[in-house]
């Protein structure tokens, strides 16, 4: 009688498993037919996609703090003006002209004939207007923003900016997650967030706010054709779990892999690539602690010819980024000129001579503390290594994010080893060194030289100014070196798509979908912007 | 020979055994509401730590959701949007007096309503729960009972180095290693997702269960076997052989029931603890639970939502013990509920 | 003296024990002999006291009586215990089951453990009453109560639902004495009955024995290590000392002529008849560990006559010295007067 027992438990309990598990196996559905990593995109035929994002979808409200997910799911259903393209290019979307005055000072833009949202609504050049006055109420983006005078509706097609000084990252004001385009009659509905319309290449299908998926159909009233005709976001917080996913084919694109591993994915599958983001790891100095070794330049000209910028890009962040050589960042910066001494390559010899100048020839010690992202304790590591050569001490303390910005705001901190980024040279500087800018409000820097350099990068008409200024504030940014850029910054995504389909093209922000017309065939005017070379 | 006294009644018979004496004994409903009264209270102070812990803890929600590079005034008008500008004080008068009219407050972040939130995510916590309770008593009885009825010469001891590898095992790397083995190398699991609905939802809960079963049935079913092991030495397991019972009945009545006691308390405590595990499978599984709200408002320092959440799981951990204990006064009546 | 080898052959007799060995086969070559040649009879209607410090074998026998030996890991080796005509030595579990617990009733030891404490007084006598065979609930209750206020419960219906830990220990074992009965068993084994329960319900609870015993014309077989006890209640005796019989007769022969030196051993320790202000007087030494029994008698050590031949050779088997009176001491000679 006890074999008959356990007999019945066994066998009760294998059905179980067996009736839950095998639908499961049955169930593992392939994507579509010509959609894999082989082929091309132009025959490339992917109904439907799955992408895996890094946490739910919280909050489509511009005007309200989102996330990194927020941003990226919205922007396939953004109305704008321009659209960044997979290379991170500004490109021209709902704007069919556009010409800027010989001053610089006026922008004037002509809406694509017809324009309608997904519902049918047609877009107004009013809308345009509107998109700007809630931005500035929010104060988002206020570094672009305070750039922007008037902006006026002429008609309902034409619309006309006014600057208070020229702006070459116009465009990227234009095509970032902040011209946000709703019809302002809706705006008005308090729970239209919770299922705005679209302008963009694909529009919502369902979605809850809070829930864990979100589905996105082509628009049919956007003026291109989508080369998806359904996007299913889900969320995936945790990374190996992604990978997974990634792995099994349940989902087609991964945003966020981590460095460890993506090395063994197979190759005939899965394609995976790191995003560089527009920005920089770097040393930050509180400069309020006027009495710390860290607080003479030539200290930190030393910590900086020190370090072995290749080494923390290669074993800390597996060679997916490019080492610093300048303080903003290389990829997709085309005015980039390296100004460090010897390239940003080690320099022990220069950081010995700096020291000795500086009356430490034995060296000295600081406290340094570190985001715990992936990647950013073990580059610390390693810098602490490279300083030990030259007899500099650096002590490591590993913080959450929120606890490290915590200590920013308080001036609680020597050093930090942080990341920053921001779509253009002139932002990131200009973030970093400028008045108001966060790192400057932190740091306490002030050198007004590094500020005049940063002005007048932030108004050049013309590239051969745009290089020249870019170099001379970078040369005056490492004159400070009251940030001491690293390497620069990426993000891996992996993919089963044809290449070029998808791309979180800077990440934690835009989602690249692409289209029919290319959105890469709508080239803007010429001469105007800093960062694009059209 | 003299003719047997006859017995006490009841009553004196109770006295004499040294059981029930005191006051009128209360009724299981009145116990069980006076264990629920503990409970609101246990939660009231775990609202209270939750409260004063979020905030005493260095970083704000608002630099937490603009991130490092937002302008001061910008993250001085969210701060007033938020109403954190007030003092703590006047902050938790609102939450506390909000909270008996079911008003948990709104995320700081999507504004969504807390009790929206626990709506939505709440049961899915609840599921994995169950589900856990039922694979580890499913899995734990029979082993438990196989390797103390079966006598074999040193499965005991491979039972036991068994059961201390699968304690020492961290949940995470388990979840990992399940994942990659039934989901990716064998595919009989889904890598991610949820479907609400009844049966359906067990395709995608049985892998995290069975994660939180390798920590689970190591420790119940060692308990139980040393349960059943005591109970099989009792006199009462005799009588019942020699009145002929058999089958599932003996196994019931006179092996498992009596046995099953404090297998039962225990985990009812462990799953109060496994409710903090649940966080790190509904993670790893992307499983649209509670916990997961959890540590994402606690990285946004989303003040409402850890609140809510850390309430509902105090009540949950109170719960789900006082359930362990109803469960196991009814199977076994030996264990007093007190 | 009788040349008769076996004691207590009688037209009464229900069971008759010969030669039985128990043990526990721990390996397979290594076996622990438990009990070696217990020998004995239980007749019809008699109440049979089993004598002898733990450690005797006497719950041995009295499992291999209602064929739970096996749960203990023990076995019977050798010998026959015979029961109308069936020999329950050689019983299989399916063999065992018509018998146990029909025909052969068990009061546990402890009143504490006795009764499942998972299971309310009346499920209990309902199995007992039921026996796996199909009968109407309401018969099964009937039976129930009657049993119950057979065992003089005054309120069955108030016990008959209640669980054992709501019962006084004296209650508890009535019910075990209910449920014992409740087939109408040709014997009842009553193991230490009255172990833990205070000396009046002890007293209460033999006398129902004693009542049932004689309503009902069954034998009792009562272990216990409290010779004041067996003599109050028993007809006839069986003592046992390290897993083997070493007296058996009549309480009253055993009484007024013990013939083994461990009996006089045991009486001189009662606490009952202890001379008020003498020191009490305990057996001597300790019983010789299961398995490492001496050659020879193996209360040879202990004994205060102990001769030259005593502790050699085999195990001395039982005599009938007198009389349906056998003892297995090879110098009960030696015993005359010394007590009287």
């Amino acid at each position: 009688m006890r074999t008959r027992l356990l007999k019945v438990a066994v066998a009760g309990f294998s059905l179980a498993l067996i009736g839950v598990v095998l639908p499961q196996a049955a169930a593992n559905a392939a994507t579509g037919t010509n959609c894999s990593i082989k082929n091309q995109l132009a025959n490339s035929n992917c109904q439907a996609v799955v992408m895996a994002t890094v946490s739910k979808i919280a909050n489509l409200d511009p005007m309200k703090p989102r996330a990194v997910t927020d941003y990226q799911v919205a922007y396939p259903i953004q109305g704008l003006l321009w659209r960044f393209d997979e290379n991170l290019i500004p490109r021209m979307d709902l704007v069919a002209k556009q010409d800027v005055a010989k001053d610089g000072l006026s922008v004037f833009q002509v809406l694509k004939p017809g324009l309608k949202y997904s519902d049918g609504t047609p877009v107004l050049a009013q809308d345009v207007v509107t998109a700007w006055q809630k931005q500035v109420e929010a104060r988002q983006s206020a570094a672009f923003f305070a750039k922007v005078a008037n902006v006026v509706a002429t008609s309902p097609t034409t619309v006309t900016w006014t600057l208070k000084t020229p702006m070459p990252d116009f465009n990227w004001l234009m095509a970032n997650q902040s011209m946000f385009l709703n019809p302002t009659e809706k705006l008005k509905d308090s729970t239209y967030w919770s299922k705005p319309v679209s302008a963009g290449p694909m529009k919502i299908q369902s979605w809850t706010p809070g829930a864990d998926q979100m589905v996105q159909v082509a628009n049919p009233n956007y003026w291109a054709k989508p080369k998806v005709q359904q996007i299913t976001y889900v969320a995936i917080p945790d990374a190996a779990t992604r990978k997974l996913a990634l792995q099994s084919g349940q989902v087609d694109y991964v945003f966020d892999l981590a460095y460890q591993g993506v090395q063994d994915l197979d190759k005939n599958t899965i394609k995976w690539w790191a995003h560089a983001l527009p920005g920089t790891y770097q040393l930050t100095t509180n400069m309020t602690k006027t009495t710390l070794p860290m607080y003479n330049a030539k200290n930190r000209q030393a910590v900086s010819a020190a370090i072995d910028r290749q080494k923390v890009a290669k074993v800390a962040f597996f060679g997916t980024v490019l080492p610093s050589c300048a303080q903003t960042f290389i990829k997709g910066n085309p005015y980039h000129q390296c100004v460090l001494p010897n390239d940003g390559k080690q320099d022990l010899a220069l950081a010995r001579k700096l020291l000795a100048e500086a009356g430490n020839p034995n060296g000295f010690s600081f406290d340094t503390v570190v985001w715990a992202r992936p990647g950013w304790p073990e580059a610390a590591q390693i810098i602490a290594q490279d300083l030990a050569q030259v007899g500099i001490t650096m002590k490591i303390t590993v913080k959450q994010d929120t606890v490290a910005i915590a200590d920013l705001n308080s001036g609680n901190y020597e050093v930090q080893f942080s990341g920053n980024n921001a779509p253009t040279p002139y932002l990131q500087l200009a973030n970093w060194f400028g008045p108001g800018g966060a790192w400057q409000n932190w740091s306490k820097v002030n050198d007004p030289a590094l500020v005049a350099a940063i002005d007048a990068l932030g108004s050049a008409m013309n590239p051969t100014t745009a290089k020249n200024a870019l170099k001379a504030a970078n040369v005056a940014s490492y004159n400070s070196s009251v940030h001491i850029p690293i390497a620069d910054r990426a993000v891996i995504s992996g993919t089963r798509l044809p290449a070029g389909l998808l791309s979180a093209t800077i990440p934690g922000e835009w989602l690249y979908v692409a289209t029919t017309p290319l959105l890469s065939t709508q080239r803007g005017p010429a001469g105007f912007n800093t960062g694009a070379k059209s | 020979m003299t003719a047997p006294t006859p017995t006490t009644d009841a009553e004196s018979a109770l006295k004499e055994s040294g059981h029930g004496d005191g006051p009128r004994p209360q009724s299981t409903g009145e116990k069980i509401l006076r264990r629920t009264g503990r409970a609101i209270i246990v939660a009231f102070w775990v609202m209270v730590v939750a409260f004063m812990l979020i905030r005493l803890s260095p970083g704000d929600p608002v630099t937490a959701a603009l991130g490092g590079d937002a302008a001061p005034e910008t993250v001085e008008a969210l701060r007033k949007t938020l109403g954190l500008d007030v003092d703590p004080l006047t902050q938790f008068w609102q939450y506390f007096t909000g909270l008996f009219q079911g008003d948990l407050g709104a995320s700081l972040i999507s504004g969504i309503p807390v009790t929206e939130m626990l709506r939505t995510n709440l049961p899915v916590t609840l599921w994995l729960i169950l589900t856990t309770v039922v694979m580890t008593l499913v899995i734990s009885i029979p082993l438990a009972m196989f390797i103390a009825l079966a006598r074999i010469p040193g499965l005991p001891y491979v039972f036991r180095t068994l059961t201390a590898i699968g304690l020492a095992l961290p949940s995470f790397l388990v979840a990992l290693i399940l994942l990659y083995q039934f989901g990716l190398v064998w595919g009989i699991a889904p890598i991610f997702g949820y479907d609400p609905t009844f049966p359906a939802n067990m395709q995608y809960l049985w892998l995290p269960a069975l994660v939180n079963c390798v920590v689970l049935v190591p420790v119940l079913s060692r308990v139980l076997y040393s349960s059943i092991l005591d109970t099989l030495d009792e006199e009462f397991v005799e009588t019942g052989v020699i009145r002929g019972v058999r089958s599932f009945r003996f196994f019931w009545f006179y092996v498992l029931r009596p046995s099953l006691a404090p297998t039962v308390v225990l985990l009812s405590y462990m799953m109060g603890v496994m409710v903090g595990s649940t966080v790190i499978l509904e993670i790893i599984f992307a499983l649209p639970g509670i916990g997961r709200e959890l540590v994402t408002a606690v990285t946004m320092r989303d003040y409402p939502v850890v609140q809510g959440i850390i309430l509902v799981f105090g009540i949950l951990v109170v719960f789900l013990s006082l359930l362990g204990d109803i469960v196991a006064s009814i199977l076994d009546p030996r264990v007093k509920l007190t | 003296m009788s040349a008769n080898p076996v004691p207590g052959v009688s037209p009464d007799s229900l069971v008759e024990i010969r030669d039985l060995v128990i043990g526990i086969q721990r390996t397979r070559k290594d076996r622990l002999i438990i009990v070696d040649s217990a020998n004995f009879d239980i007749r019809r209607a008699e109440t049979l006291g089993l004598v002898g410090e733990s450690g005797s074998g006497k719950t041995m026998v009295c499992r291999s009586l209602i064929g739970t030996l096996k749960r203990r890991s023990a076995s019977i080796f050798a010998g026959s215990i015979i029961f109308d005509g069936l020999d329950l030595a050689n019983l299989d579990e399916r063999q065992w089951r018509p018998v146990r617990g029909n025909r052969i009733g068990y009061v546990p030891q402890s009143a504490l453990t006795g009764p499942n404490p998972v299971m309310t007084v009346g499920k209990q006598l309902g199995e007992a009453v039921r026996r796996n065979r199909k009968r109407k609930d309401k018969d099964v209750r009937k039976r129930g109560m009657e049993l119950l206020d057979l065992v003089h419960i005054r309120r069955p219906e108030v016990v008959y639902d209640q669980y054992p830990f709501q019962l006084s220990g004296g209650m508890r074992q009535r019910v075990m004495i209910a449920a014992a009965i409740a087939q109408d068993p040709d014997i009842v084994v009553a193991d230490e009955p009255t172990t833990g329960l205070d000396v009046t319900v002890q007293a209460e609870i033999m006398k129902l024995l004693q009542e049932i015993r004689s309503e009902f014309n069954m034998s009792v077989v009562l272990v216990s290590h409290d010779l004041a006890l067996i003599d109050e209640v028993c007809d006839r005796l069986v003592v046992m000392h390290a897993g083997t019989c070493v007296e058996v007769g009549t309480v009253p022969d055993v009484a007024s002529t013990p013939l083994h030196p461990y009996t006089i051993a045991l009486n001189r320790s009662r606490i009952d008849i202890a001379t008020p202000g003498a020191p009490l007087v305990t057996i001597k030494g300790n019983p010789p560990a299961v398995g490492e029994w001496p050659p020879g008698c193996r209360f040879a050590e202990r004994c205060d006559l102990v001769q030259e031949d005593c502790a050699v050779g085999r195990n001395p088997a039982l005599v009938e010295v007198r009389p349906a009176h056998w003892s297995a001491c090879l110098h009960t000679e030696l015993l005359g007067g010394s007590h009287g």
